[in-house]
């Protein structure tokens, strides 16, 4: 028996291979497993697979070199999700054979918009189906999304804050930071529900933190959920049903600060969304000032009320007693005119005058005593 | 009733009476300087009265 070398003949089939495919590329659609990135070399290996049901029925190694790995960080920043097992994805491939490594593809280019598209399908699937499933709780209106969450009233004050973040996070971090150096000198009570808010099972460890919350009976004003400094991607868990259902109908308001500027997860859109931990503590800040700005200013209405009454008040006491004065018979006197009496009692009535009385003239600073010589009625008087 | 005993209000109303009274000439020569001095009374109570108010808005 004559045999060849095991290169030889993998040479052959290398040949074939080179002649069937040559440089050809082909566009394929396929779904992503055993996703292992080198980001420092910007390199990927994967597995392409395709599945009938649950059942692989294909599946080929596959590698992004730097040329495609381009796309695949194009994919991390448009989705802001990680390029991870489970995607559906369309890709041009070429089919490279190694004897050392076997049968691959080389990826060159991904179609993103593809990947988007699956990703937004993806989306609004569950977005459906928090609806539909929700017995009338969850209102879709025009893009909005009403929820029993969103209808919670917000107490008055904010004062007693579940926080749900990462340990040592920069969410963390910012979130505490802005809350509790506000420049109002307000004061928190802050207790730290922490867990891992990335990754695949995040999901599952935030759901576990809104569980303790609930069974921890404390009355809480509100939940805010952080997280900011990690990955720009990852905002897997946040699109999640299980998560999204559960903050749709907790009992507590629910603000997110989820570091998610673009776009909005459907956790964001079941609750009240406020881009960064920043902005959720500066806005429970800025929630306890308008209180006191609203009792600040109902103070000033009513001290401007109490001054207008006492200035009212002052100057009708100041316009009766410039009547009382001018009825003052002393002022009288003082211009000129004069008060008689007869036997020590005031003339009042003139008619009662005879020649001949005796008259008391009382003027500024004197009193006259004189005898009634004539009595002229007064022409102007009738 | 004594003036310590009255309110603002009520010192105001019985200001205002005399005056009323002085301008219909109710009042004679004689009864007007009781009653001006009634009034003058009034009048300080009502302005002290105002002082404590203000101060306490202060």
């Amino acid at each position: 028996m004559q045999a060849i070398n095991l290169s030889q003949l993998l040479y052959k089939i290398d040949e074939t291979l080179q002649s069937q495919f040559g440089y050809q590329t082909f566009w394929i659609k396929a779904e992503i497993t055993d996703v292992k990135k080198y980001e420092s070399k910007r390199w990927c290996f994967l597995k392409l697979i395709e599945k009938k049901d649950t059942e692989i029925i294909a599946e080929m190694k596959a590698t992004a070199w730097s040329q495609g790995y381009v796309f695949i960080e194009q994919f991390e920043r448009l989705t802001q999700q990680h390029f991870a097992n489970g995607l559906q994805i369309i890709c041009k491939v070429k089919v490279k054979y190694s004897i050392k490594y076997g049968l691959s593809f080389d990826v060159l280019e991904i179609d993103n918009s593809f990947a988007l598209g699956q990703i937004e399908l993806q989306k609004q699937a569950t977005l459906k189906r928090l609806v539909d499933e929700s017995n009338g709780q969850i209102i879709k209106d025009d893009e909005q999304y009403f929820t029993p969450n969103k209808r919670l009233k917000l107490s008055i004050v904010i004062q007693k804050i579940a926080l749900i973040t990462a340990q040592n996070s920069d969410g963390q971090r910012d979130f505490k930071n802005e809350l509790l150096n506000n420049n109002y000198g307000y004061t928190f009570e802050v207790d730290e529900y922490l867990c891992q808010i990335q990754g695949d099972n995040a999901h599952e460890n935030i759901i576990k933190q809104f569980e303790q919350i609930f069974a921890s009976n404390i009355n809480y004003h509100c939940v805010a959920m952080v997280r900011g400094g990690g990955s720009e991607t990852d905002f897997k868990p946040f699109e999640q049903y299980e998560l999204a259902k559960l903050v749709a109908n907790f009992h507590l308001p629910v603000f997110t600060g989820i570091g998610h500027d673009r776009n909005t997860s459907i956790v964001d859109l079941m609750a009240r969304q406020l881009k960064t931990p920043t902005k959720v503590a500066a806005h429970i800040v800025e929630h306890n000032f308008m209180f006191e700005n609203n009792l600040l200013y109902q103070l000033n209405q009513i001290e401007q009320n109490v001054h207008l009454k006492i200035d009212r008040a002052k100057q009708s006491i100041i316009n009766l007693k410039r009547l009382l004065m001018s009825f003052d018979p002393n002022n009288i006197l003082k211009k000129g005119y004069a008060i008689l009496k007869v036997n020590n009692v005031i003339v009042s009535n003139p008619s009662l005058l005879k020649i001949g009385d005796e008259i008391e003239t009382i003027i500024k600073n004197k009193t006259l005593k004189s005898v009634i010589k004539n009595i002229n009625k007064n022409t102007n008087e009738e | 009733m004594k003036n310590k005993e009255l309110t603002f209000s009520e010192a105001q109303l019985k200001l205002e009476e005399i005056v009323s009274k002085i301008e219909s000439n109710e009042i004679d020569l004689e009864a007007l300087s009781i009653k001006l001095k009634e009034a003058k009374e009034l009048v300080k109570f009502c302005e002290e009265k105002l002082r404590t108010f203000e101060e306490n808005t202060k």
